[in-house]
């Protein structure tokens, strides 16, 4: 294979080979061992976010059309439900109203004056992984809508609050996510309901105490613990779907479910860390 | 980007060169949104490095290193991986399999199959060898996973055809044997 591969006879392709290795090595250094941003690389990112963007918009305007025209069918069945429902709903209105003057004025008895609450910003998924190296997604919001690199982002899944993973590129007008399910993205999170402590990486919850086997089951509830500041506490994760671990290892393995469904996200929340303050 | 392409090259291997760096960057971008939107959790063959092994092999070192240090980068952009860490592995994979120029005999599938066999697991060496020199401690690609097993033998049953395609679009010369 390498016969006749003489360095006279390919000069020039070596040159090429030892100038884009240097730049990539270059690159990879610069980057892997510094806090600074790579110019370069948001760049790249704003511009390929643009051909995603265009992309994800054209494929969802056609499914959209396709769809509303199926979704017209169902639509007088679901009026004729709602409108049963609708009156049930107007009870508990009231009653939700009862319980929310009730509500403050106990906190006002308990002496909690506000509430507070973390911004978020609000961004769409235009793109995932182009390999299965690491695992990414990309949204459609960056630096201009003050997305930070380190911020946690969030999905509702029924309501619930539900972590996503965390910003680690950021450009003006896109920002990169590494999901939970990502190996190399570390989580401090808690067992909900007993409150022992682990890492998550890669859905796999580590470094929890042995004392939790007796008490500990599968579906126990994983949320964050806000161990370290680098995500709020009380966000779900996932659930647990196995327990593991050796007589000799000093703590349990614990390999959890997700909440968010990663290949179903559309819309996502990146949480600023400024508190927005309500009466 | 002239200085890579002297005199005595064609004009229509130039725009060939275009071409397939085109084709290689469109492949990425298609890559991140169609498996994410479309085939959600399946694992992604490596289209595009399927395309620079090709284009180095019939094309030679040259152009297969230049296309994979731009598709290389362009992945870098996309994702969460460092920039350079995909543009050192495929910029090596171009010129090795630009080291096979002339010397190779191609059939329509069983050479294509085994060769981007070979090449998926030489980026899968490539990636832990970059990754344990040049990664912060604790980072590492997801090499030794059963994703990256089966991207080896998904990129192995589609390389015929995409070898296929561009021997059709003339991306890479038509005749048997890999060369003039």
């Amino acid at each position: 294979m390498f016969k006749g591969l003489s360095f006279q006879r390919h000069k020039k392709d070596f040159i090429t080979l030892f100038f884009l290795v240097a730049l990539s090595i270059g690159m990879l250094v610069y980057t892997a061992f510094s806090d600074i941003s790579f110019k370069p690389k948001q760049m790249g990112m704003d511009l390929f976010s643009l051909c995603q963007r265009g992309i994800v918009n054209t494929g969802r305007f056609f499914s959209q059309t396709a769809g509303s025209i199926s979704e017209l069918r169902h639509l007088k069945k679901e009026y004729d439900i709602l409108m049963q429902e609708y009156s049930q709903y107007q009870q508990m209105k009231q009653d939700y109203e009862h319980l929310e003057q009730e509500n403050a004025l106990l906190k006002q008895q308990l002496g909690y004056l506000k509430d507070s609450e973390i911004a978020k910003i609000p961004a769409s998924v235009i793109g995932g992984s182009t390999n299965n190296f690491f695992k990414s997604i990309v949204i459609n919001q960056g630096s201009s809508r003050g997305i930070q690199k380190d911020m946690p982002v969030i999905a509702y899944v029924d309501g619930y609050q539900s972590l996503v993973g965390k910003v680690v590129e950021v450009s003006t007008h896109s920002a990169i996510v590494r999901p939970i399910t990502d190996h190399n993205l570390y989580v401090p999170a808690m067992l909900q309901k007993f409150r022992y402590r682990g890492l998550v990486s890669g859905l796999v919850m580590d470094f929890v105490s042995r004392e939790a086997s007796a008490r500990i089951g599968c579906g126990d509830l994983v949320v964050t613990s806000g161990f370290n500041g680098s995500y709020p506490e009380n966000i779900y994760i996932g659930k647990v779907k196995s327990i593991s671990g050796k007589e000799y290892e000093a703590s349990l393995r614990l390999e959890i479910e997700p909440f968010v469904d990663l290949s179903r996200l559309e819309y996502v929340f990146v949480l600023s860390g400024e508190e927005k303050l309500e009466e | 980007m002239c200085l890579f392409f002297q005199g005595r090259r064609s004009l229509k291997s130039k725009e060939s060169f275009f071409v397939s760096l085109l084709l290689v960057l469109l492949l990425e971008v298609l890559q991140s949104v169609f498996f994410y939107f479309v085939i959600p959790n399946a694992v992604i063959p490596d289209f595009a490095l399927i395309v620079v092994a090709f284009c180095g092999a019939r094309r030679g070192m040259q152009e297969g290193q230049l296309l994979g240090f731009f598709g290389g980068l362009a992945e870098d952009f996309m994702t969460a991986a460092f920039p350079g860490f995909n543009a050192l592995i495929k910029t090596l994979i171009g010129f090795l399999s630009g080291t096979i120029k002339n010397k190779m005999l191609f059939d329509p599938v069983v050479f294509p199959l085994l060769f981007i066999f070979f090449i998926t697991i030489l980026k899968g060496i490539l990636a832990s060898a970059v990754a344990y020199l040049f990664f912060p401690k604790g980072y590492f690609p997801a090499v030794f996973s059963t994703a990256f097993l089966l991207e080896i033998v998904l990129n192995s049953l589609l390389a015929p055809l995409v070898y296929l395609i561009l021997k059709k679009t003339h991306l890479i010369p038509g005749d048997i044997w890999g060369g003039k």
